[in-house]
């Protein structure tokens, strides 16, 4: 019964993720021709990491957004693209990296592929897990910031240097542009050396780059603990049996820390769990709880 | 200690609600201030940054 509720459940998730990577890469034309779009529906940003240099995008990356606004000449803040991360973080916390995620899901699919030995985590995992943070504040907000051009501009210095949804996006961008190939140098190599170390990284660990590195995600975790969903737990139904923290791919102790900021909400232990103690959801449920009557 | 646990979910959807009024209202300055202009124009460049060329 429970292995049935598991594997709905990954197939219905499995079915969003697909959706919505299809939804947000609709613009077939671009892969056709080896072109990006460039209509009004780039001024909206999507959710989840998905560059806005892939052929088939139809909004824009927050990231990129938030870098391109803020290095600008005489611009310290985006409050479009600041506002747009708080609205998204609040409501669904980090739901959209388990749920509505491109690159989120690029990394599920290729950790389904089988593996000699899978890990649960990297030794040191507390520290790497704190990197997503110096990223974020490093690349990009204090670069972009303050390591300016000779006319004030600053650089989107995460995607120039780290992102390896940008260098996916441009594999695929500079397979149909033969222009865009003559321009290949030492950065497309460093770039694509963080993509070969993704996604060798994903095949035996589930999913390095949130963990580690995705500042997006490094957001969206801030706003677990006050993020409108959210996962309850039951504590009078709960053992404590910890099948929860079992079935976690991240490896987190959900039944005693439901609002952890690694916690992707991917569902996994609200499936797993044989007492239906877990609950995820915008609403609050009442507990389950034996009524017991009182006469006097 | 389950009664601590949903008062806390209770206060932070709490929190999470205002925080989403105050995040639409930051978008509201973002789009008077001009900043889709911005997001759009660089978005519908080919980012050269992204991609590893620039």
């Amino acid at each position: 019964m429970g292995k049935q509720r598991r594997t709905q459940h990954d197939r219905r998730r499995t079915l969003v993720q697909f959706l919505v990577a299809l939804i947000s890469n609709a613009y077939i034309t671009g892969f056709l021709e080896g072109k990006i779009y460039q209509g009004g529906a780039k001024s909206v940003c999507v959710p989840g990491l998905n560059c806005y240099a892939c052929p088939g995008a139809l909004g824009s990356c927050p990231i990129g957004s938030l870098q391109a606004v803020i290095g600008g000449k005489g611009t310290f803040f985006s409050w479009y693209v600041g506002g747009f991360l708080v609205t998204v973080g609040a409501m669904l916390g980090r739901f959209v990296c388990g749920w509505l995620c491109p690159f989120g899901w690029f990394q599920d699919l290729l950790y389904r592929i089988p593996f000699p030995k899978k890990l649960r985590k990297l030794p040191g995992e507390k520290h790497l897990a704190k990197v997503r943070y110096l990223v974020l504040i490093v690349f990009v907000l204090l670069l972009p910031l303050y390591l300016v051009d000779f006319t004030g501009q600053g650089s989107p210095y995460f995607c120039s240097w780290i992102c390896p949804s940008g260098t996916l996006s441009g594999l695929v961008l500079l397979a149909g542009n033969s222009g865009l190939r003559s321009a290949v140098g030492w950065l497309f190599a460093w770039k694509n050396t963080i993509l070969a170390v993704t996604i060798i990284t994903s095949l035996f660990l589930y999913r390095p780059f949130c963990r580690y590195v995705c500042p997006l995600g490094a957001i969206y975790g801030l706003f677990n603990r006050v993020s409108v969903y959210r996962i309850t737990v039951d504590t009078t139904s709960c053992t404590s049996c910890g099948i929860c923290q079992k079935v976690c791919k991240l490896d987190i102790p959900i039944y005693t820390d439901p609002d952890n900021s690694a916690c992707i909400r991917c569902g996994d232990c609200i499936a797993a769990c044989p007492h239906q103690s877990l609950s995820g959801g915008f609403s609050q449920k009442k507990p389950k709880r034996k009524t017991v009557q009182i006469e006097s | 200690m389950d009664s601590d646990n949903r008062q806390n979910t209770g206060i932070g959807r709490r929190v999470g609600i205002l925080l989403i009024v105050v995040g639409v209202v930051a978008m509201v300055i973002g789009v008077m201030n001009g900043e889709v202009r911005t997001v759009l124009q660089k978005a519908t460049l080919v980012c050269l940054e992204c991609i590893g060329l620039g």
